[in-house]
C-alpha cells in the first residue's frame, strides 16, 4: 500500500485544506469495508487466485480477456510508480545523472525478490516494514515547528472538496486488493479478515501520522503547492552529525517501493501464467522488461498524467469489482443456496454498487 | 565503478555557505557569495565572489566561472538581503526559488541587512577564523538573541502564505565593523514594512508562546530600573467567537527571577515584592497595548492573534478577513508576573 | 547404482556357489566340530543333527544352533518360503545372512534382493551392504576343514551367536568390521580378486601371509613379528607408526604369551578369507594376529598414535567459562561432549565418508529433543556424499549445505565443546569428524552467528550489550566505507559543514576518486591480514607494525589516501572481527566489496539496493530446510528471549523455533 502515494499524500488531500488530518481514518474504514467482499469471494474459491475466478465465472475467453486487461492495468500502475520514484530520486540524490542505471538496478532487485515466489515477497515486505517504520521518528522535528491550532476547525470543507480529496487521496491507499491474487497461498485462511484488517490499520496509522504532522507544520498554501510534503518534512530534520536527511530518507524509501513493485511483479507473472496455462521462469523477466520499457517511453507530461490517472481509477474499480463477482458467483451457484446468505450479499452488493455509481458519476 | 563524468568530485565543488543579495534596479541584483577554500595552500580560507545577474541560475553560472569550481547550493546556510531588496518585494521571489530547489535545505536562515548585504560578507573579521562559520553561528538561536525569532526558509514561506500570521526576519546592523542583530523586520506577506525594537521583539516572542525569553529591563520610572530574568512564560488566548465585534483576551503568565533592581525602594518583604510585581505588570500591559496598536497600524500580525478565531471559523480564511478583523478586534491584555527567585542573599 | 552392484554380486555369488560346492565334503569335519562347539555351548543335540542343522533343512538342528528365537531357526533352512519370509524380517535376515552354507540359502537370502534390502534396512546403510555381502566367505568361516578352523569358529561363534540373537552393538561392530572389506568386495568387479578368494578356499594357510605382505609392499613401517605361544606361532602384523609400542606390549604381546586361551576367546575375529578387510584393518591401526597352527586370524584394536593434548583454542576464546577445545581425535572429541551431557538419550551415530580417505564421522543428537525430519534430511544428504577425501568438517559442510553458492555459512561450526553441548540441548544435530578439530552444528539461523558461548556465562546486561554491539557491528562494517564513498561522490550535502571542510582539505591532495581510494586501502588491509596470518610470529609482529604505521601514515603523507578514510577503514576492519563465527566475518568482508562497488556506481541509492538484495538473499536461505532468518521470519516470540537482547536465564527454557524440537 505504501509506495509513492505516501510521499505526496498531504498534497493529494489538500483540497480539504487543514481538515485533512482525519481523512485517513475515513479511508481506513472504507478500505476495511471493501475488503469484506474480497475475502468472502476468495473464501469461496479457496485454491484459485482472481485470475482463475474470472475464468470460472465468466468462461474461458471472457475471463482471459479480463485478465489481460488487468495485466495491462497492472503494468501501467507499476510503470507509474517506478517512474515517479525515480524522478524523485533524481531530484534529491542524483541531480547530475540519467536514470537508466538506477532503473535497471531497481528492476533487477525486484526481479530477484519476486523470483522465489510469494513467500520471498512476503518476507521482504515484513523486513521492509520493520526497517522503514522507525523513520516516523523523523517527524518529530516537523512537529516541533508548527502550530497545533491548525488542527481545528474540523469539518471545514464543502462536499465537492471532500470528494475531490478522496478521489486523489484514495489512490495512495490502494494496494490491498492484491489479496485476491495471493489468497490461495495463505496458510491460515480462516483468519484472513482479522489479519488483513490489522495490516490496513497499521498502514492507515502511518498515513494518519503524516497527514497530521503536515497539517501542523505547513500552511494551507504549502499543502496545495508543495508536491512532496513528506520530502520537506524530512528536509526539516536537523541532526548534529548529518545534514540532509532527506537524501537518506528517500533512498531508504526504496525498500517500500521494492516491496510494492515485487509484489505487483509476482501478481503479473501469475497473470501471464494463467493466460498461457503454463509456468515458465521467463514470464517474470518479460514483465520486468515491459515495465522498464514503459518507463523509458518518452511521453509528454500531460499524456502521462492522463494514462496514469486512468490506471489509478481503474484500480478503484478493481477494489469494488469483487461485489460484481460475488453477485455473478451467487447467480451461478443458485442451486442449494440458503436465502440468508443471498439476501445479505445482495444488500451489500447494492450498497456498493450505489457508491460505485456515485464515484463514477462525480468523475 | 568510477563516477560519471558529469558528476563533479568533491574538490571541484564550491560549497556556498552564505549568499547576500543587493538591489541594483528593477531587473538586476547583485549577488555576493562566500565559499570555503579547501586547499591548504591557499592564502585565504574563504573566497568571496560578487556578480551581477538577473536570475539566480545565471548568477550561479557566473560564480562557477569565477571560482573555477562548480557552485553548489547544497550547503547553503544563510541568505542575507538588503533592506531595499526586501522593501521592493524582490525578496519573496528569491525565497520561492530557493524553496523550490530540492538541493537547498529548508533550514536556511534568512536575514535582512540594513544597508549593503554584500559588505557583511566581504568584510574582514580578523578575530574570527572563518567568515562562513561566524555568520552561520550568528543566526543560531541563542539566549541573548532570543528576542529575535530566527527565521528559516520554511517558516518564512509558511508564515507568508498563512493569512493569519506574518513573517518576521532578524535585522542586522553593522556597528563598529561587527554585524549585530539589532531589530526585527516585519513583513507584510511580500515586502518589509517596519521594524521592531529589541524589547518589542521580546514581547512578541512571549506572546507567540515561546517558553523562554531573554532577560528584560523595565524602566518603571525615572529612578527605578528592574531587570528580570524569565524562567517560564505562558500565554493563553481566548476569543468571544463574535465575528462582528471580536474580542480577544490575552493572558500572559510569567515566572521570573529578579536580577537587578536599581531604585529607591528597598525590597525587604514580600509585600514590597508584590508591589514591584504589580508595577511591572502594569508596565508590561501598557507595552503590549502599544505593540498591538502598532501592529494594527502596520496591518501586520507576527504573533497570530486571530488564530483562536480561525479555529472556530468555517470556510476559507483570507487575508482581507484578517485585516478586517484585526482592525475591529479589541484586545484585552492581562499580565501576571510571579517573582519566584531573588537570589541567594536575602 | 544399487542394481548394478546387485547384479555383479549375484554373478559372483553364483560362480562362488558353483565352486563352493566342492569343499562341502572336507567341511563335514568342520561341521562336526562346529556342532561340537555348539554342543559345548549348551545345546546337547545330535552331532549329525547339528550338521544337518547347518547344512540341510532340519528344524531341530536349527533350533539347536540358533537359540531362543524360532524365526532364526527357520532362517537357516533351505529354500523354504517360510525361511525366505523369515529372512525378510529385520533381525532374522541378518542372522541368515551370516549363517547358511547352502547356495539355495544364498538365493534365499539374495533372491528377492530389494525386499531383503528393505528387510535388512535399519539405520545403518553400511550394515546392510555388509550383510548382503558375499556370504560364502562367512559361511566358509563357519564350516572350515581344520580343527584350527573349528577353533576359529569357536572364536567366531560368540559374535555370530550374538548376531543370531539379534541386533546388538557388538554384532554391528563385527559386521561393520567386515563392512568395508565386504563392501569393497562387492564393489570391486576385479576378477582377480574373485580368483584370489577362490584360491583361499583351497590354500588358506599359506597364501594369507604372502598376500598380506604383497598388499603391504612398500609400506616401510609394516611390522611382521613372530611370537611363539602355547598355541604355536603367532604372527603379529601392524603398522608401527599407528601403534604405540607400549600399548602393543600391554594389549597384545603380553596376553598372547601369557593368556592365549583368554585371547582366543575374547579377541575379535578377522575374516581370514577376506584379505582386503584384514589389510584395511592393519592400515587403520589394528594389529592382526595370525595363528599358524589354528589357521585363525584375530585382530586387536591398537590404534594409538600421537595425538594433540586438549588445549585452549586460538580462534574462539572466552574470558570466563571452560577453556578446552576439540582436538583432532574423534574419540577425544566425543568424550568431551559426552562428559557434558550424560544421558543415554545422547546418540552418536557413526558413518564413514570419503572414497579415498575413509574418514569417520559421528552424527550426534539428543534423541528426545531432535526433530526427526531434520535428522533424516541430514542423513540422506550424508549418504549421497561422493567425494574423494575430507580433511576438515568444513569440506563436508560445503558439500551438504543448502546453498553452496551463498557467501554466508548456513551451518555453525565451533571448536568449543561447551557451546556444542548447548546446541545439542537445543535440539540441533552435531557432526564431528575424525582429524577435524571443528564440529558442525545444524540447523542454525542468521542471528545465531552473532552468539558466543560467553553470552551465557556473562550476566544478561553485559551479554545483551555485547550482542547488540556485534549485530549492529555487522551492518556498520558493511555500510561504513560505502557511506564514505557515496557521501563524497554523490551527496556532499549530507555531512555537517565543518566535517565537509576537513574532508575537502584532506581529499584535495588525493588524485583518485573516492572509490579507487577505498578499494586501494581495503585491498591493502586484506593483504596485510592474509600475509599476517601466514608469517612466522617473529617476523609477523614487525611486519604488522610496518603495515599499520608506515603504510597508514606514509600513505596519507604521500597523498595516496585521506586520513579520514584510514580511520574508517581501520574501524570497519576491526568491526568485522567482532563476529564469533570466523566464516561469518569472512562473509562480511566479501559483502563489503559488493557494497563498495554499488555505492561507487549509484551512491546511497546503490547502497540501499545492495542492502535490499542482501536481505532478500538472507531471507531465502535455508539451513537444513529451516529458514535462515528465524526468529524474525517466521516469528516465534519466545525466541526473542534469546535474541539480540538476552533475557535472564530463567526466561530461556524452551528450545528455539528453528530446531523444531520435540516438546
Amino acid at each position: 500500500m505504501i509506495a509513492m502515494g505516501l510521499l505526496s499524500f498531504p498534497y493529494q488531500l489538500s483540497a480539504v485544506g487543514y481538515s485533512q488530518w482525519w481523512l485517513p481514518i475515513f479511508f481506513g474504514i472504507i478500505a476495511n469495508v471493501t475488503i469484506i467482499p474480497m475475502i468472502w469471494l476468495a473464501g469461496k474459491y479457496k485454491e484459485d487466485s482472481l485470475f482463475k475466478i474470472h475464468e470460472i465465472l465468466f468462461g474461458r475467453i471472457m475471463g482471459k480477456t479480463i485478465n489481460m486487461v488487468l495485466i495491462i492495468i497492472g503494468c501501467i500502475l507499476m510503470a507509474a510508480t517506478v517512474e515517479r520514484y525515480l524522478e524523485m530520486i533524481q531530484l534529491v540524490a542524483f541531480p547530475y545523472r540519467t536514470l537508466t542505471g538506477p532503473l535497471i538496478m531497481l528492476m533487477l532487485v525486484a526481479v530477484f525478490i519476486a523470483k522465489r515466489g510469494i513467500k520471498s515477497v512476503a518476507r521482504f515486505c515484513i523486513i521492509a516494514f520493520f526497517l522503514t517504520s522507525p523513520m516516523v521518528y523523523l517527524l518529530r522535528w516537523g512537529l516541533e515547528e508548527g502550530k497545533i491550532t491548525h488542527l481545528l476547525p474540523l469539518f471545514n470543507f464543502t462536499g465537492k472538496e471532500f470528494l475531490a480529496a478522496t478521489k486523489e487521496g484514495y489512490s495512495s491507499i490502494v494496494g490491498y486488493e492484491l489479496l485476491m491474487f495471493y489468497f490461495p497461498y495463505i496458510i491460515n485462511q480462516k483468519k484472513v479478515f482479522k489479519h488483513a484488517s490489522i495490516g490496513i490499520w497499521i498502514s492507515i496509522f502511518f498515513y494518519f501520522l503524516i497527514s497530521m504532522v503536515s497539517v501542523i507544520h505547513f500552511s494551507e498554501w504549502q499543502l496545495k503547492n508543495v508536491l512532496y510534503p513528506v520530502l520537506n518534512l524530512f528536509k526539516y530534520v536537523e541532526l548534529s552529525f548529518l545534514e540532509k536527511i532527506d537524501t537518506i530518507g528517500i533512498t531508504f524509501w526504496v525498500f517500500l517501493i521494492l516491496s510494492t513493485v515485487s509484489a505487483y511483479l509476482w501478481v503479473l507473472k501469475e497473470g501471464i501464467e494463467s493466460l498461457r496455462s503454463k509456468k515458465h521462469a521467463a514470464h517474470l523477466y518479460i514483465i520486468a522488461v515491459i515495465i522498464t520499457v514503459m518507463v523509458f517511453i518518452p511521453l509528454s507530461q500531460s499524456q502521462e498524467e492522463k494514462i496514469y490517472g486512468h490506471a489509478f481509477y481503474a484500480s478503484y474499480a478493481l477494489i469494488l469489482w469483487p461485489n460484481l463477482l460475488s453477485l455473478v458467483h451467487m447467480i451461478k451457484s443458485r442451486k442449494g443456496r440458503g436465502s440468508n446468505d443471498k439476501s445479505k450479499m445482495v444488500y451489500i452488493c447494492c450498497l456498493f454498487n450505489r457508491l460505485f455509481r456515485l464515484y463514477v458519476g462525480k468523475r | 565503478m568510477e563516477s560519471d563524468e558529469t558528476q563533479p568530485a568533491l574538490e571541484e565543488l564550491a560549497m556556498i555557505g552564505v549568499i547576500a543579495f543587493d538591489y541594483i534596479d528593477e531587473k538586476k541584483m547583485k549577488m555576493t557569495v562566500i565559499a570555503p577554500q579547501p586547499s591548504p595552500d591557499a592564502k585565504e580560507h574563504t573566497q568571496s565572489y560578487t556578480i551581477e545577474a538577473t536570475l539566480i541560475t545565471e548568477g550561479l553560472v557566473q560564480i562557477s566561472a569565477k571560482a573555477d569550481r562548480m557552485a553548489s547550493l547544497s550547503q547553503l546556510r544563510v541568505v542575507l538581503f538588503s533592506e531595499e531588496f526586501a522593501k521592493k518585494g524582490k525578496m519573496i521571489e528569491i525565497v520561492h526559488y530557493l524553496y523550490r530547489d530540492a538541493d537547498v535545505r529548508e533550514t536556511v536562515r534568512l536575514g535582512i541587512v540594513k544597508d549593503n548585504a554584500g559588505d557583511v560578507l566581504t568584510a574582514d573579521y580578523p578575530d574570527k577564523p572563518n567568515t562562513n562559520v561566524y555568520l552561520t553561528n550568528l543566526f543560531e538561536p541563542k539566549l541573548y538573541t532570543t528576542f529575535s525569532p530566527f527565521t528559516d526558509l520554511h517558516i518564512f514561506i509558511a508564515k507568508s502564505t498563512d493569512p493569519t500570521i506574518s513573517p518576521t526576519v532578524p535585522y542586522l546592523e553593522v556597528t563598529e565593523g561587527q554585524p549585530e542583530i539589532s531589530k526585527i523586520a516585519l513583513f507584510d506577506g511580500n515586502h518589509m514594512v517596519d521594524t521592531l525594537e529589541q524589547d518589542d521583539g521580546k514581547l512578541t516572542q512571549a506572546l507567540s508562546g515561546m517558553k523562554k525569553i531573554a532577560p528584560f529591563n523595565f524602566n518603571l520610572s525615572e529612578e527605578e530600573v528592574v531587570a528580570l530574568e524569565f524562567i517560564k512564560a505562558d500565554v493563553k488566548y481566548k476569543s468571544n467567537n463574535n465575528f462582528d465585534s471580536p474580542k480577544i483576551t490575552i493572558k500572559l503568565n510569567l515566572e521570573s527571577a529578579l536580577d537587578e533592581y536599581k531604585g529607591p525602594i528597598k525590597i525587604t518583604s514580600s509585600k514590597d515584592l508584590r508591589k514591584l510585581e504589580k508595577s511591572v505588570e502594569e508596565r508590561l500591559e501598557m507595552k503590549i497595548a502599544e505593540l498591538i496598536a502598532k501592529f494594527k497600524k502596520d496591518k501586520v500580525d507576527p504573533i497570530g492573534l486571530l488564530e483562536t478565531l480561525r479555529m472556530k471559523h468555517q470556510g476559507k480564511w483570507t487575508n482581507e478577513l484578517t485585516e478586517q478583523l484585526l482592525e475591529k478586534a479589541k484586545f484585552d491584555v492581562v499580565v501576571n508576573i510571579e517573582i519566584v527567585n531573588i537570589g541567594a542573599v536575602k | 547404482m544399487c542394481v548394478s552392484i546387485w547384479k555383479e554380486l549375484w554373478n559372483k555369488l553364483m560362480e562362488q556357489a558353483n565352486k563352493a560346492k566342492q569343499p562341502v565334503k572336507p567341511d563335514q569335519q568342520d561341521k562336526e566340530e562346529q556342532s561340537v562347539s555348539i554342543e559345548k555351548q549348551g545345546k546337547p543335540d545330535d552331532v549329525k543333527s547339528q550338521q544337518k542343522a547347518i547344512e540341510g533343512p532340519d528344524p531341530s538342528q536349527q533350533k539347536a544352533i540358533e537359540g531362543p528365537d524360532p524365526s532364526q531357526q527357520k532362517a537357516i533352512e533351505g529354500p523354504d518360503p517360510s525361511q525366505q519370509k523369515a529372512i525378510e524380517g529385520p533381525d532374522p535376515s541378518q542372522q541368515k545372512a551370516i549363517e547358511g552354507p547352502d547356495p539355495s540359502q544364498q538365493k534365499a537370502i539374495e533372491g528377492p534382493k530389494p525386499s531383503q534390502q528393505k528387510a535388512i534396512e535399519g539405520p545403518d546403510l553400511w550394515q546392510q551392504k555388509a550383510i548382503e555381502g558375499p556370504d560364502p566367505s562367512k559361511q566358509k568361516a563357519i564350516e572350515g576343514p581344520d580343527p584350527s578352523q573349528q577353533k576359529a569358529i569357536r572364536g567366531l561363534d560368540p559374535s555370530q551367536q550374538k548376531a543370531i540373537r539379534g541386533l546388538d552393538p557388538t554384532q554391528q561392530k563385527a559386521i561393520r568390521g567386515l563392512d568395508l572389506s565386504q563392501q569393497k568386495a562387492i564393489e570391486d568387479p576385479d576378477p582377480s580378486k574373485q580368483k584370489a578368494k577362490e584360491k583361499l578356499a583351497d590354500n588358506q594357510v599359506f597364501v594369507n601371509l604372502n598376500l598380506i605382505k604383497q598388499k603391504l609392499k612398500n609400506i616401510g613401517d609394516a611390522v611382521y613379528k613372530d611370537i611363539q605361544t602355547d598355541e604355536g606361532t603367532v604372527t603379529m602384523i601392524y603398522l608401527s607408526t599407528l601403534v604405540d609400542s607400549k600399548k602393543l606390549l600391554e594389549s597384545v604381546t603380553l596376553p598372547i604369551t601369557n593368556e592365549i586361551e583368554h585371547v582366543l576367546s575374547t579377541f575379535d575375529c578377522a575374516d581370514k578369507n577376506n584379505i582386503d578387510s584384514m589389510v584395511m584393518s592393519i592400515v587403520e591401526g589394528e594389529t592382526i594376529l595370525y595363528f599358524h597352527q589354528l589357521n585363525h586370524v584375530l585382530k586387536v584394536k591398537t590404534f594409538s598414535p600421537q595425538e594433540r593434548a586438549i588445549s585452549t583454542s586460538d580462534t574462539e576464546t572466552t574470558v570466563i567459562g571452560p577453556q578446552d577445545a576439540f582436538t583432532e581425535s574423534l574419540q577425544t572429541n566425543l568424550s568431551m561432549i559426552k562428559r557434558r551431557i550424560t544421558q543415554p538419550g545422547l546418540k552418536t551415530v557413526d558413518r564413514i565418508i570419503g572414497k579415498e580417505t575413509n574418514t569417520k564421522i559421528s552424527i550426534i543428537y539428543v534423541e528426545h529433543l531432535v526433530n526427526d525430519e531434520n535428522l533424516k534430511r541430514l542423513e540422506d544428504r550424508i549418504a549421497k556424499v561422493d567425494y574423494p577425501g575430507f580433511f576438515d568438517i568444513t569440506m563436508l559442510k560445503q558439500i551438504i549445505e543448502d546453498d553452496p553458492y551463498s557467501p554466508f555459512p548456513q551451518y555453525f561450526h565451533t571448536v568449543r565443546p561447551d557451546s556444542t553441548a548447548l546446541w545439542l540441548l537445543d535440539g540441533r544435530i552435531v557432526i564431528a569428524m575424525d582429524n577435524s578439530p571443528n564440529v558442525m552444528v545444524c540447523p542454525t539461523s542468521f542471528l545465531e552467528m552473532f552468539f558466543s558461548p560467553e553470552d551465557f556465562y556473562n550476566r544478561w546486561t553485559t551479554a545483551s550489550m555485547l550482542r547488540i554491539l556485534r549485530f549492529f557491528g555487522f551492518f556498520i562494517t558493511i555500510m561504513l566505507t560505502p557511506m564514505y564513498i557515496s557521501t563524497l561522490t554523490y551527496h556532499p550535502g549530507l555531512m555537517p559543514y565543518e566535517l565537509l571542510i576537513m574532508l575537502q582539505e584532506s581529499r584535495s591532495r588525493v588524485p583518485f576518486p573516492p572509490v579507487i581510494e577505498v578499494l586501494f586501502i581495503e585491498l591493502v588491509i586484506e593483504v596485510l591480514r592474509e600475509s599476517g596470518s601466514r608469517m612466522p610470529s617473529k617476523i609477523g609482529q614487525t611486519i604488522g607494525i610496518v603495515g599499520g604505521i608506515v603504510i597508514g601514515t606514509a600513505a596519507v603523507e604521500a597523498g595516496l589516501v585521506s586520513n579520514t578514510l584510514i580511520v574508517l577503514v581501520a574501524v570497519s576492519a576491526l568491526l568485522s572481527f567482532l563476529m564469533p563465527s570466523f566464516l561469518m566475518s569472512n562473509a562480511s568482508r566479501f559483502v563489503r566489496y559488493i557494497f563498495i562497488l554499488s555505492a561507487g556506481v549509484f551512491g546511497l541509492f546503490g547502497q540501499m539496493l545492495a542492502l535490499a538484495w542482501l536481505f532478500n538473499h538472507l531471507l531465502n536461505l535455508t539451513s537444513l530446510g529451516t529458514p535462515y532468518m528465524t526468529p524474525v521470519i517466521p516469528r516465534k516470540m519466545t525466541d526473542l528471549y534469546d535474541g539480540i537482547i538476552r533475557f535472564p536465564l530463567h526466561f530461556i527454557r524452551k528450545t528455539r523455533g528453528i530446531a523444531r524440537a520435540k516438546k
